[in-house]
């Protein structure tokens, strides 16, 4: 048990503070959507912290977030150690810079209200890389092989 | 037919350019970089490579081409992204050499 902290709805960012991550969001009703994030990005993408405010998660932590994510899903982190260590530094360093862990695959727009898509883990499900090949478009969460 | 100018008196070819819009934490515009590389020396196409999360003025310019860009990376600016600045056409994502190659090498109609 964590205690209380933050978890994000990663299809439509709906953020929640408590024990543990509904499990079904109240506000789009996405099941299994929640992932434990930082407090500096529950600040940033609901606007009441500043981007150089509140505390990130290191790499491990990070790391950690994205493997519960990928627990009793479909889904599961590539095999790639290497690739998942470039991109775990890439979102690290853009929350560092933007204050929010934009995806290192994809520019933002420069819309902060667009460009909370881009945050990792994002809604990737709806993105036609995972419908064509099953992979988000980092290739960082990969369909689980029947 | 190739376009030609005069350069010091001697008849050139005119290198195509294209643009390729990369990021420096991105593995698949890592995974591209020998492909790029190849095509530059097997073709002899120039890439003009652009960093668009450590430049401002990159991320700029291929946000300036998010019409023509964002269709061909599934809605996103996503990286890699490739521009033929000729045709104005856009190429997303990790391709095969020769994908990347008949792409590049596509005439205006093509």
């Amino acid at each position: 048990m964590r205690g209380k902290t933050f978890y994000r709805c990663t299809v439509c960012n709906d953020i929640h503070y408590g024990n543990i991550a509904p499990k079904i969001c109240p506000t789009c009703s996405s099941k299994d959507a929640y992932v434990h994030i930082a407090e500096r990005e529950a600040g940033v993408t609901l606007k009441f912290l500043k981007i150089e405010e509140g505390k990130n998660f290191n790499e491990n932590e990070v790391l950690k977030t994205f493997e519960d994510f990928t627990k009793s899903k479909d889904f599961t982190l590539n095999t790639d150690k290497e690739r998942i260590e470039l991109i775990v530094q890439g979102v690290l360093e853009h929350e560092e810079q933007y204050g929010l862990k934009y995806c290192p695959c994809r520019m933002t727009s420069g819309n902060f209200d667009e460009d909370l898509s881009l945050i990792c883990p994002c809604n990737f499900k709806i993105q036609n890389n995972w419908k064509e090949i099953g992979e988000c478009w980092c290739s960082l969460f990969i369909k689980r092989k029947e | 037919m190739q376009p030609f100018h005069k350069t010091e008196g001697i008849m050139m070819a005119e290198k195509k350019q294209i643009i390729m819009f990369w990021g420096r934490r991105c593995p698949h515009c890592r995974a591209m970089e020998p492909i790029v590389q190849k095509l530059e020396e097997e073709e002899g196409i120039k890439f003009e490579r652009l960093e668009v999360w450590e430049n401002k003025e990159n991320a700029d310019k291929m946000r300036a081409l998010s019409d023509i860009i964002k269709p061909a990376c599934g809605g996103y600016l996503g990286t890699p992204a490739f521009h033929d600045p000729n045709r104005n056409s856009a190429l997303c994502g990790e391709k095969p050499y020769e994908t990347l190659r008949d792409w590049a090498l596509a005439k205006m109609d093509g």
